[in-house]
């Protein structure tokens, strides 16, 4: 599934992409989209029923090394202030543990809070 | 005579299709109510008709409507019938009838707050072009949606774009194609 094209919204302030699905190139190319100026937060989230159908995590973690490289940058030019939310399954680690399997470079600067959901 | 149902700001129905003309005099004590939440599943909603509440709740800014096979007509007459409303949450868990046809009124809502829109089967492009064809367009700034397909990623492109003065929050809960899922082992 491709991203969406969000280079209209002008005025785009908060923005929350969940993952259903363990794909992140859709949300690197949302984020090539969004304007220079405005966008003060960016939340992600990871479920633990994030899921993938047919292919294997040699598949899906490039696109998530691809956005942590994004992400890093995004935050420095713009100050903008990163959250990452964590639904564990059961008996699953903790939430830097986690998100450092995604996102390795964003966890190792300290850049994003992190959140540990519990349902 | 005191009626508690003059301080009523919230309020939910279910089974709306057991209200009939000759319960307006009660609802109609409802005169202040700003949230509405209707709910139609689990009364076989393909045959119902939401007429006798329409425009019952003059001040309405909130409405919440779940459904299962409603159609577009009910719900879009349905929601028309409040000119004050900004915030519209709707929640589709079935399969409805998306093809009628469905003349818009000549006004439609201020939409100025929250759209949520969560489908379980049937994607969010229906309920976008309904909402794109309204007269008064759309102003808001807040979106929620939920993605099935990529029939949705257009379609809310589509809502971005007709609101792309006013939108300042946007949350995509993406489910991909909407299969069934299988669980990914992620290596240590």
């Amino acid at each position: 599934m491709t991203g969406i094209d969000l280079s209209q919204a002008a005025n785009l302030r908060d923005v929350v992409f969940r993952c259903g699905r363990l794909r992140a190139r859709w949300i690197s190319e949302t984020l090539h989209t969004i304007g220079p100026k405005n966008l003060q937060r960016l939340s992600l989230e990871l479920s633990h029923c994030s899921v993938i159908e047919d292919t294997t995590w040699e598949t899906v973690h490039p696109e998530w090394l691809d956005l942590d490289s994004l992400l890093v940058p995004f935050w420095v030019s713009r100050s903008l202030r990163l959250k990452v939310i964590n639904t564990p399954g059961k008996g699953e680690e903790g939430v830097r543990d986690r998100v450092a399997k995604f996102l390795p470079e964003l966890t190792r600067r300290g850049i994003a809070d992190l959140v540990q959901c519990v349902e | 005579m005191y009626s508690p149902a003059h301080h009523t700001r919230a309020l939910s129905i279910r089974h709306p299709h057991l209200i009939t003309t000759s319960d307006v005099d009660t609802i109609l004590t409802f005169c202040n109510v700003e949230r509405l939440d209707v709910i139609t599943v689990g009364c076989r909603d393909a045959r119902i008709s939401l007429a006798p509440l329409h425009g019952l709740f003059p001040i309405l800014n909130s409405l919440y409507l779940s459904f299962i096979s409603l159609p577009d007509s009910e719900i879009f007459s349905l929601i028309c019938s409040f000119p004050l409303l900004e915030d519209l949450t709707l929640v589709s868990l079935g399969r409805g009838h998306r093809d009628e046809q469905w003349n818009a009124p000549p006004t439609s809502p201020r939409f100025n707050g929250t759209l949520k829109v969560e489908t379980v089967f049937e994607g969010v492009r229906s309920i976008t072009h309904r909402l794109l064809d309204l007269p008064n367009g759309i102003h808001f700034t807040k979106i929620a949606v939920s993605w099935l397909s990529g029939e949705d990623v257009r379609s809310t492109m589509d809502l971005v774009a007709g609101c792309a003065d006013t939108l300042q929050f946007l949350d995509i809960a993406n489910h991909g194609s909407g299969a069934l899922p299988s669980l990914l082992p992620i290596p240590d």
